[in-house]
Order: C-alpha cells, then structure tokens, then sequence
C-alpha cells in the first residue's frame, strides 16, 4: 500500500486542484488495497466552511480511503515538514512508501501505483528522474562554526551549488526511510531535504538510495514564487530561490544520513 | 554552555512567570559563558504588544537571551516542534540544551556546571534516577501488531497486554513508569538530540525522555541518564491542567497524565512506541560505532564507511533490504 499525504489550503490558494488529485490518483489506478489519502486541512478553512468535512470527501465515492485531519495552519506552508511527520503517524501501517502529495498537482500514468509498490527496498527514495549527485565537501562551510550565521557573517561565501534546486516535487519515501529519520527534516521543501540526504548517502557511504522511475505526474499550475514574498521563521528553508541562512541544516542531515547508514548495514530488526 | 529552551505565552496562563525564571536562573549561577536562553514567542501576542523587546530582554540578565517569534500553531501540543527549531538556533559552543517552562524556577545554585561537568556524548540529565521498572518487549510487541487496528480496539488490546483489567486498576509496569515519572525539565547532550532528530513526536518531551532511556537500558545496556538532584521547582501546574482536560487534541501521541490522554498514560496511537524504539536503535548505534571508531583510531563516518565496502555488495545481492 502507498500512503499519499498532503496538506490543502482553500483561502489565498488560487492553485487548488484538490479533486482533480484526488481523481487522478483513481484514474490511474488507486484502490482501497493499494492507497490511502491523509489529508491536513487548517481548522480555520473548516471554520469558514471552505474545505471538506470527512463526510462530504466520502461522498465523492472515491474507490480508495481519504482521512482528513484538521488542526491549527501554524506557519502555513514553512511548517510543511511538521504536518507531513504528524499524517506519516497517522497511515495505515501497511503502507511500504509515503508519497508526498499536493494540491496543484495530477497524476497521469496509469498503473504507477503498483509499479512503484514491485519496488522492494527497504530504504529508497522514488522521483520521477535522477538527480545530479554533489560531490560532499569536507571542505565546505556548513561547519558548526556558522551555526545560525549568514554569509556575511561567516564571512565566507555558502556552498552555492545548495542554492540549485535539486529536488523532486513529489518524492516518495519508503516508510522505513521515514521512521529512521524520524520525521521529514527540518524545512518545508521536502524534495530537497530527499536530493540533499541521497547526495550524502551517495557520497560517503556509496549507497545509493535514488529510484528514478519515469514521469508520474504534472503540476496544474506554473511554478509559483508567492511564498517567496511570505514571511518565514525559518533559516533552514532552502531552493531555488531561497539560500540557506542556518548552515546548521546540513550537520542535522548529515546525522540522519549516518543513521540511515548505520541502519541498511547494521540493521537490528528488534524494532 | 547550556542552551535553555522553552515556548512562554502570555494570555490565558496564568502562571506565567517568565521573568522569575530567569532571574532564578542567574541567580543559580548563569552567566554568559556557561549559558544561553532561547525562548519562542506567539506572534499573536507580539501583534498586540504583550511581549518584551529584544532590547529589553538582553538588558535583564548577564547571560544572551534570545527572542524568536512565530505563529503559535497548536500551542502547547506542538511544544517539541518548536523546541526542535530552537535547537537548531542554538550557540554552537553549547553541550547540554535544557527544556524549560515560563512556570518554573530554578533553586540549586551551580546546577549549570554541574550539567557540563557531565562528559557524556549521549546524556540525559534529570532531577530524580531512573526508575527500576523495566522495558516489556511483548508490550511493544503487541503494540506493532495492533498499530492498524481501530483506536478503541488498539486500547482494548493493549490493557490485555498489560494485564490490565479495568480502567480503574492502577497501570501496571512500565506505564506507571513512564506516565508517573517524567523528568519535569529535561536536560539532553547535543549530540543526543541530533542523533534522534529533534525531541520527539508529542509535547511531553520529559516523558519521551524517560521511555528512551528505560528501553536503551533495557534493550541494548546503554545508560544515558544522569540524575544531579533536585534543581527546580514548578509552581503552576493545577492551572494548567485544567485547561488542558477542556480540549481535545490533534495530536493523538501525547503520552502524559493529563486529560487529553484519558488518563490512559500511554499514547492512544500505538504507532508511537514502534517510531519511539527506532530513535533508541539509532542512539544505539551511534554509541556502537562510535566505540568501533574510537577503537580504531578513526572516524565514525570511517569506521562505517570501511564497514560499508564490505557490505555494499551483500546489500545489492538483498535489494537494499535490511540485513
């Protein structure tokens, strides 16, 4: 089984396709023995009756279950991570692989679901293409010396090459990957904080943990740079645009990385 | 140094006290090389002008306070979130980071280098000892098996695990462990927190605390607990568990003797001890590794990358499986 897990926004998200997601998972062959949908929903959107109760999502007759789940909109779309790690609890606990899922998004080959269920590693990150792997610098300035200081501070310049977007939209990770990790990182952009730990892994342990799989999806809208004007707690958040502020992030990678290592080569099923 | 983290809110808490805490803290011996404190404000409330500046703050006490400030999300039962971003915007020179709350005070004084004196990689420091009762591995057994099962059902399922006949009998071991005897404010080695990630998966983080260190004791003969007395003194409980048996939560890990776990004392979700025994199995292996390493003159990341060529081929041969 595969566990889709999304947030969705009504209010000031003109990009929300929620049902055409939704169906597009049934028309590419979801059902109730291969997926599952948890859906977060912000408690005001329910308050101003613009997104759907769990009645109302049941009614769509959909073939698969959707489980919605309602709580406060916190920082919005900068605490991502945080509801993804919350619905990964919530999944039915025969799901192999959580898809991260999103609003402005449609699945279009048929069969994917199945396809990505034959994959069976353990521990595996699934993307529609291969990433460009970096080299890991020893070198490189995410030491803890520049702990919550900017390139100005630091005074020398932060790796550029993590200012690239290397992520994968909507990566899907095996379960065990997540529960190794405890979680989905510590920045909202999931896809990158996947490229960032395989690049790691890649690097220092040989172990390569990228499984490109071919395009599985289309995004509705055009990529859209409005959470760019947002105020953001967070000085770990990094992509295309954003630099990173808090080299910190890295050394937190780093040791999820060594114990996703230490895990595939030393795994103790007690757990 | 010793990193002092905690979310403080002014309205509706009546025990709010945050000024006492502090000044209790440097009253205790906090200064500015040995101790740091990171506090997380609610947006809400900087809106309508009940909290200090940062000027004001840095002028309260010899050691560096820092203001952070963002929405307030779900509150209290999204606490360890917020103490896991602060975590990440700790001093880098700091050891220990201690999780605190704007109802406490702190009442030994020497209580921080005491702290660091603590050489451990992997430490948890506590004000009592770490109770005797022991991990049950068919406890977390029967709570793998019943982690799809429905909620009702799940907690049907786990008295009978832990021979527990009604919900009036008192819990059995280890969830009287575990639901009684939280650490209060715990205090974790830097390198703790980073290894499992953050602070866990519900606000209770001192409970939290103490499940990791009974099941690393009990599973692997790992002791991360370091008890130094007592160093603190709540004041305003009664109040806030009020408040907290009126409202349901999102968050259905919450391990704790409050309302908004039934007074089950366990997490209603199973799923919770499975993710929980992970993080012990990576602190595990971290110390593991780390001992391999040290053994060896090298590096941990040497040490299991040297262990990683051996493997690579056996991992390939099983399909990434778990080996």
């Amino acid at each position: 089984m595969i566990t889709f897990i999304l947030s969705s926004r009504f209010q000031g998200n003109s990009d929300n396709r929620l049902f055409n997601f939704l169906t597009s998972i049934k028309d590419c062959g979801g059902n109730a023995n291969n997926c599952e949908v948890l859906i977060k929903f912000d408690t005001d959107d329910l308050d101003y009756g613009l997104c759907p109760s769990q009645e109302k999502v049941q009614e769509l007759g959909l073939p698969f279950e959707v489980k919605c789940f309602y709580w406060n909109r916190g920082s919005g779309r900068n605490d991502l991570h945080l509801f993804y790690s919350h619905l990964f609890s919530e999944r039915n606990c025969l799901s192999k692989y959580v898809f991260i899922g999103s609003d402005d998004f449609y699945f279009h080959k048929v069969g994917f679901i199945d396809e990505l269920l034959a994959i069976h590693d353990d521990y595996s990150i699934i993307a529609p293409r291969a990433i460009p792997y970096y080299e890991w610098r020893d070198d490189r300035p995410f030491t803890r010396c520049a702990l919550t200081q900017n390139e100005a501070e630091v005074g020398f310049p932060i790796d550029p090459t993590f200012r690239l977007h290397i992520g994968e939209f909507l990566p899907c990770f095996s379960t065990k990957l997540i529960e190794v990790t405890s979680g989905f990182g510590f920045q909202s952009n999931v896809d990158n904080w996947a490229a960032l730990l395989a690049s790691y892994l890649r690097a220092k342990f040989s172990i390569d943990i990228w499984r490109p799989v071919g395009e599985l999806y289309t995004r509705d809208q055009q990529y859209d740079d409005h959470r760019l004007m947002e105020e953001n707690y967070n000085n770990m958040l990094i992509d295309l645009h954003i630099s990173i502020k808090n080299a910190y992030y890295f050394d937190l990678v780093e040791q999820q990385g060594l114990n996703v290592a230490m895990n595939i080569i030393h795994g103790l099923n007690n757990t | 140094m010793l990193s002092v983290i905690l979310g403080s809110r002014y309205q509706g808490n009546e025990d709010h006290a945050l000024i006492r805490l502090l000044n209790s803290l440097e009253e205790c011996g906090a200064n500015k090389k040995n101790c740091e404190v990171l506090i997380k404000f609610d947006s809400d409330e900087e809106k309508y002008g009940l909290l200090p500046s940062q000027s004001t703050l840095s002028k309260l006490t010899n050691f560096t306070i820092k203001k952070f400030v963002y929405e307030r999300g779900e509150g209290r039962d999204s606490l360890q979130n917020d103490y896991t971003y602060l975590f990440s915007q700790r001093n880098p020179a700091s050891k220990f980071v201690l999780i605190a709350s704007d109802d406490f005070v702190f009442e030994k004084k020497g209580f921080i280098d005491q702290i660091l004196a603590i050489e451990d990689e992997y430490a948890i420091v506590s004000h009592i000892s770490l109770c005797s009762h022991k991990w049950k591995p068919e406890f977390f057994t029967s709570q793998r098996l019943l982690c799809h099962s429905p909620q009702e059902k799940s907690r049907k399922a786990i008295d009978i695990a832990l021979n527990r006949k009604n919900e009036t009998e008192k819990s059995p071991v280890p969830i009287m462990c575990l639901r009684e005897m939280g650490a209060g404010l715990p205090c974790f080695s830097v390198k703790f927190v980073e290894t499992v990630s953050g602070f866990g998966f519900q606000p209770n983080v001192d409970n939290w605390a103490l499940s990791i260190a009974v099941a690393l004791r009990d599973l692997f003969e790992v002791n991360v607990w370091h008890s130094i007395g007592e160093y603190w003194k709540r004041f305003g409980a009664g109040l806030d568990f009020q408040d907290r048996r009126q409202k349901k939560s999102f968050n259905n890990m919450i391990v704790g003797h409050s309302a908004l776990t039934n007074n089950v004392g366990y997490s209603e979700n199973p799923y919770y001890y499975n993710l929980l025994l992970q993080q012990v199995k990576n602190i595990f292996l971290n110390v593991a590794f780390k001992e391999c390493a040290e053994s060896d003159s090298v590096s941990t990341v040497e040490c299991l990358k040297n262990l990683s060529e051996l493997c690579i081929d056996n991992i390939k041969m099983q399909g990434g499986k778990n080996i």
